[in-house]
């Protein structure tokens, strides 16, 4: 029942995305802490539900963003997919697993994000997005998926209870 | 003859000398005779006195320091409130500034309804230039609309709900602006990129451009309404086989620093999609 607050988390965490972490880049590329924040919950061993949370944090960013809807929706359940995989296979080597899906997740995501944009129409210079967007984007994301996994983790211990785990 | 008493000579005695001490004292000799005859007891008392503020001082200073700690307390928490108002008064003072700057550009064109609104957020996509801004449908904004600044055009408005909406900027990739440019009178189109650069299109290599020439909308297409400062040309480039000109252009809108907007609420947006030709690729 406390897995309910993840919920209003992915709310805070989107309003600090636009407010915050949007006027933070590098080069043109930002971090995606919801897509950090995903990662890291289907990364906990208990973090079964992360699917209704890629699903919710998808909704909400369809609200706030430009980019057609099912563009979220894709990127972050293929992400939820992949941080399950990796928790089944790398659970004892959560750090390998962690980096593993945030540099794949972001990569996904924002190759997403351009070709969904070029169907649409708009002219947008691949070398140019890759230079300025993609790669910074991804460092950015490599680089605060740490801090995120110890927050998200240290909650985890506070929202599942120790029997629930054995 | 009646014998004078002892008691009687004593109250005389007295008599007499109580007015010799008030002569002495009017004549000013008793002062002398009091100084002289004082100064050991002051010399006395000053020294019993300076030892007792010694031994009190001695005594109290602890709890002198305690009291001062708690007044370097007080006075701290004084300052650090003091310093958040002039914070907070700094930052009222640059939105009132702000304001200011966007009512006098009101005012210079009173044909133009406006409605100013405060930027809240930015399009969480890298790829997309959109700000979200406090104002939506409830305060007459209405999907189209244009949004300037004091400095010229921003954008327009993209997508409205009933107390926020987003707006597209003129260096979003998708966004084109038909343009006019101030020197050269030729009209043109001005694109954003995902680099947040705009860049001038479609103008005839027949044309002279020059360095610092002013881009100015024109109202062609029925987005935006004309004669609104978009930017200047820089560095124009001319190719041997090309068709049209190129150059940068720099926009007057400092985009990083957006706090406030106008929407230009009295303009409604023409859509001629259905004119458009569709053109086989």
């Amino acid at each position: 029942m406390s897995e309910l607050l993840f919920y209003p988390i992915l709310v805070l965490l989107l309003i600090i995305q636009l407010a915050i972490v949007r006027y933070l880049p590098l080069f043109n590329g930002t971090a995606d802490i919801l897509l950090l924040w995903l990662a890291a919950w289907g990364l906990q061993n208990k973090g079964k539900h992360v699917w209704i949370g890629a699903i919710f944090a998808a909704v909400l960013l369809s609200f706030a963003s430009a980019v057609p809807w099912y563009a979220y929706f894709v990127t972050y359940l293929i992400l939820a997919l992949m941080s399950r995989l990796m928790n089944r296979h790398f659970w004892h080597n959560p750090l390998i697993a962690l980096l593993f899906v945030v540099f794949f997740g972001s990569l996904l995501e924002y190759i997403i994000q351009f070709v969904v944009l070029l169907v649409q129409g708009i002219s947008i210079n691949f070398l140019e997005s890759l230079k300025f967007i993609i790669v910074p984007s991804t460092f950015l994301n490599l680089l605060l998926a740490i801090p995120v996994y110890v927050i998200v983790s240290d909650m985890a211990q506070w929202v599942y209870p120790k029997e629930a785990d054995e | 003859m009646k014998k004078i008493s002892a008691r009687q000579w004593l109250v005389f005695t007295v008599i007499l000398v109580a007015a010799g001490i008030l002569l002495l004292s009017i004549s000013g000799y008793l002062n002398v005779i009091i100084g002289k005859a004082a100064s050991p007891a002051v010399s006395v008392e000053s020294w019993v006195s300076t030892r007792y503020q010694a031994i009190y001082e001695f005594l109290t200073v602890p709890r002198d320091i305690n009291t001062l700690r708690q007044q370097n307390s007080a006075l701290q928490d004084e300052v650090s409130q003091l310093q958040s108002q002039v914070l907070e008064l700094q930052q009222q003072l640059n939105e009132s500034q702000i304001l200011y700057a966007l009512l006098d550009f009101a005012r210079s064109k009173p044909e133009n309804r406006y409605v100013a609104a405060s930027v809240i957020g930015r399009d969480p996509s890298p790829f997309l230039s959109y700000i979200i801004i406090d104002h939506g449908s409830d305060n007459g904004i209405r999907k189209g609309m244009p949004v300037v600044t004091q400095q010229g055009l921003v954008g327009k408005v993209d997508a409205v709900t009933a107390t926020a909406a987003r707006i597209q900027l003129i260096t979003d990739p998708g966004s084109e602006v038909n343009i006019t440019l101030k020197e050269a009178k030729t009209d043109g189109q001005v694109s954003g990129s995902v680099t947040g650069d705009l860049s001038l299109a479609r103008i005839s290599t027949s044309v002279d451009l020059t360095e610092g020439d002013l881009a100015i909308t024109n109202g062609l297409g029925g987005t935006y309404p004309s004669d609104i400062v978009v930017g200047q040309i820089l560095s124009p480039s001319k190719g041997e086989n090309d068709l049209f000109q190129k150059a940068a252009v720099q926009p007057v809108v400092d985009f990083s620093n957006l706090k406030a907007v106008l929407i230009i609420t009295n303009f409604t947006p023409v859509d001629i999609t259905p004119l458009v030709p569709e053109t086989s690729q």
